[in-house]
């Protein structure tokens, strides 16, 4: 039979992702503790086979068909607006898009449009939409990561960017300005898939529904 | 700006060398042939059109700036065609006006348009596909789903599977259900994008009454035949969910009759980015791509721009008042993407195997009348014949007939031996010729 291939992210949510899928017994010790080291693992036992790649990459690999399922977060969702079916809402890696600025900012009036303002983030598309639908004008800086640090250095007057906790925020000196939207880890399907592959992909998400306590935001 | 690379061409565009330009001609062909074997007879449009006739399908696009859009020396903008069912309808409402319906059209031929989704994506995209006009028949919508899996099966694909679903079934659950206009436009949006979490937050925020949301509820994930879609869906007192339940069973029976109960699923929350659609509409998918290989549906009204009564008179009149006076509004069909179709045989590992020329000519000084005698006599035979104009002979002819993939050399007017094999791997020898495009 051919494997159901599932796409994981690397990082903090595989921890969790791992957790999810062993209770419902869909991964064994496949999936070992520590995050593989191979990108591959085939688990012919139950059908399937885990694909472990950078969150950003996850819809990327279902989109094309790489990958059947995948597990990804609703912001990198968000920013790449892959085709793909968003079937559950798996409740895990909670977090916040945020609007932060350095703590002695007078960002009312750097909002008032009266002076020009740069946003550095690792989410363009969705700063630009967010700053677009309030009617303001503001130059978006792309980074790849460590965005709580461009305040800091002169790259940027403000960061839009996702928090758990809100702990690096503090760290950085940097206070909440809005909060934009909220998000939580993903299943994502393959469009194609989600037909040829019904009876496989039902099984896993009535599984995946059953262990989640599915919360209603 | 940067000068562009020496040779460089658009984005979005792309050449297709011999042997990829040969591999779509022989599919081209193929469907072509299918659609006529069905009574679809070929039609060619301009590549170009004034802009508000592209524009005037009824939002078949929508967006103007979706388009390639250019202008003649008078200033007029013209925009490159984006689909080929709005020339088409273009065509059977002004020049085809006359001709006795049912109208079965079809093309090949490429359209131009700016990807709204994905970078890197196609702005050139060949199309094979038909328009059957004039028909609001069951038989109509289930000839147009049956064709469409003709010509993957014709292209020599397997594995595929052809959603359906119907316009009204999805309206008409959304209207039962009483939600507000800006609701279900966020519900359809939701869906469109197969967003299942957030079609079911925005509903559970709607203040539905239990038993209704359930109903909604159960739209997304639904899987099964038609009698367990009337068991669900059926009986709710909403006479549009009634309707295209009928539809849709008449036409699933239809396809039963025509053997492809295996290839054909009910997708009811199928829901097209497109708002023209009015009827059945579906999708078609192939293992391993990633989206959909082909689309289609019914589009009544699309076509009255041209064929129906004056604007005046039809300001008010609903898509069935229109339908009853202009039976060329009615519409069904579908559209593939060659590139997929190939992309999805190189995959299966069925495309056909490209033969080189049956002949090699060799041309020795002084030769020329012989070879070209040889050339001629062969040609007429039937057979694809080069000849060589590099003056090789030998072990280097026959190395050149190996990269050509050629049958055999042969040394017109030659005292020694006349012909000889091209070599071993003049053909290649493992793999069965699956089928030979000359």
């Amino acid at each position: 039979m051919e494997l159901l291939t599932i796409a994981l992210p690397k990082g903090r949510p595989y921890t969790e992702a791992r957790r999810l899928l062993q209770a419902i017994g869909l991964a064994g010790e496949t999936l070992t503790e520590q995050e593989p080291r191979q990108l591959l693992l085939p688990d012919p036992e139950r059908g399937v086979q885990y694909l472990i790649a950078r969150d950003a990459d996850v819809p990327t690999y279902v989109e094309w068909g790489a990958a059947d399922l995948g597990v990804v977060g609703k912001n990198v969702l968000m920013e790449a607006e892959p085709q793909v079916y968003e079937l559950l809402d798996l409740g895990f890696s909670q977090c916040q898009f945020i609007l932060a600025a350095p703590a002695e900012l007078d960002t009312a009036s750097l909002l008032s449009g009266a002076t020009h303002c740069r946003v550095a983030t690792k989410y363009p598309k969705m700063t630009a939409q967010y700053f677009a639908e309030r009617g303001l004008q503001v130059e978006t800086i792309f980074l790849h990561g460590s965005i709580e640090v461009a305040p800091k250095v002169g790259l940027a007057d403000l960061i839009v960017d996702i928090t758990e906790t809100g702990r690096t925020l503090r760290e950085n000196n940097l206070v909440i300005v809005d909060r934009l939207w909220s998000s939580s880890m993903r299943l994502v399907a393959n469009r194609s898939a989600y037909q040829l592959k019904a009876e496989a992909i039902d099984r896993v998400v009535g599984l995946l529904r059953s262990a989640i306590a599915q919360p209603i935001g | 700006m940067r000068e562009p690379m020496r040779g460089a061409i658009p984005e979005g565009v792309r050449d297709r060398l011999p042997r990829e330009a040969r591999l779509q001609r022989w599919l081209s062909g193929r469907l072509s042939d299918t659609f006529l074997q069905w009574g679809y007879r070929e039609v060619i449009t301009p590549t170009f059109e004034f802009v508000e006739g592209v524009l005037a399908g009824a939002g078949v696009l929508g967006r103007r700036e979706d388009l390639y859009q250019l202008f003649d020396r008078r200033g007029a903008t013209l925009a490159l065609r984006p689909d080929m069912t709005t020339p088409i309808a273009r065509l059977v409402g002004t020049r085809m006006a006359s001709e006795p319906l049912p109208l079965r059209l079809a093309y090949v031929a490429p359209v131009f348009r700016y990807p709204r989704v994905r970078a890197g994506g196609a702005h050139e995209v060949w199309q094979a596909g038909v328009e059957l006009i004039g028909s609001e028949s069951a038989l109509a919508d289930a000839e147009v789903v049956a064709l469409a899996c003709q010509s993957l099966t014709a292209a020599g694909l397997g594995g595929f599977k052809l959603g359906l679903g119907h316009v009204a079934f999805l309206a008409g659950l959304f209207e039962w259900a009483g939600l507000a206009e800006l609701v279900v436009r966020e519900l359809k949006a939701a869906l469109v994008a197969r967003d299942l979490v957030g079609y079911e937050r925005r509903l559970r925020g709607a203040g539905l009454d239990a038993q209704t949301e359930a109903v909604l509820l159960a739209l997304p994930t639904f899987r099964g035949d038609l009698a367990a879609a009337v068991a669900q869906f059926g009986g709710l007192g909403a006479p549009s969910v009634e309707k295209a339940l009928q539809d849709l069973g008449q036409v699933m029976a239809l396809l039963e009759a025509a053997g492809l109960a295996g290839s054909v699923a009910l997708d009811l929350s199928l829901c097209h980015a497109l708002d023209y659609y009015t009827g059945l509409i579906f999708e078609g998918h192939l293992p391993g791509l990633g989206a959909p290989v082909l689309t289609g549906g019914r589009y009544d009204a699309l076509l009255t721009e041209w064929g129906g009564p004056p604007s005046a008179t039809s300001g008010a009149q609903t898509p069935a008042e229109l339908n009853s006076q202009c039976p060329q509004s009615l519409g069904t069909g579908f559209a593939l993407e060659l590139d997929r179709v190939l992309e999805a045989l190189e995959r299966q590992g069925k495309l056909p195997t490209l033969a080189g020329p049956a002949v090699v000519l060799a041309c020795e000084p002084g030769k020329e009348i012989q070879v070209m005698q040889e050339a001629t006599r062969l040609r007429a035979q039937g057979l694809s014949v080069e000849i060589d104009l590099g003056g090789r002979s030998g072990e280097e002819l026959a190395a050149y007939a190996r990269q050509r993939e050629a049958g055999r050399v042969a040394y017109p007017g030659a005292n020694a031996p006349t012909e000889t094999e091209a070599t071993e791997q003049g053909r290649p020898t493992g793999r069965p010729t699956v089928e030979s495009i000359h």
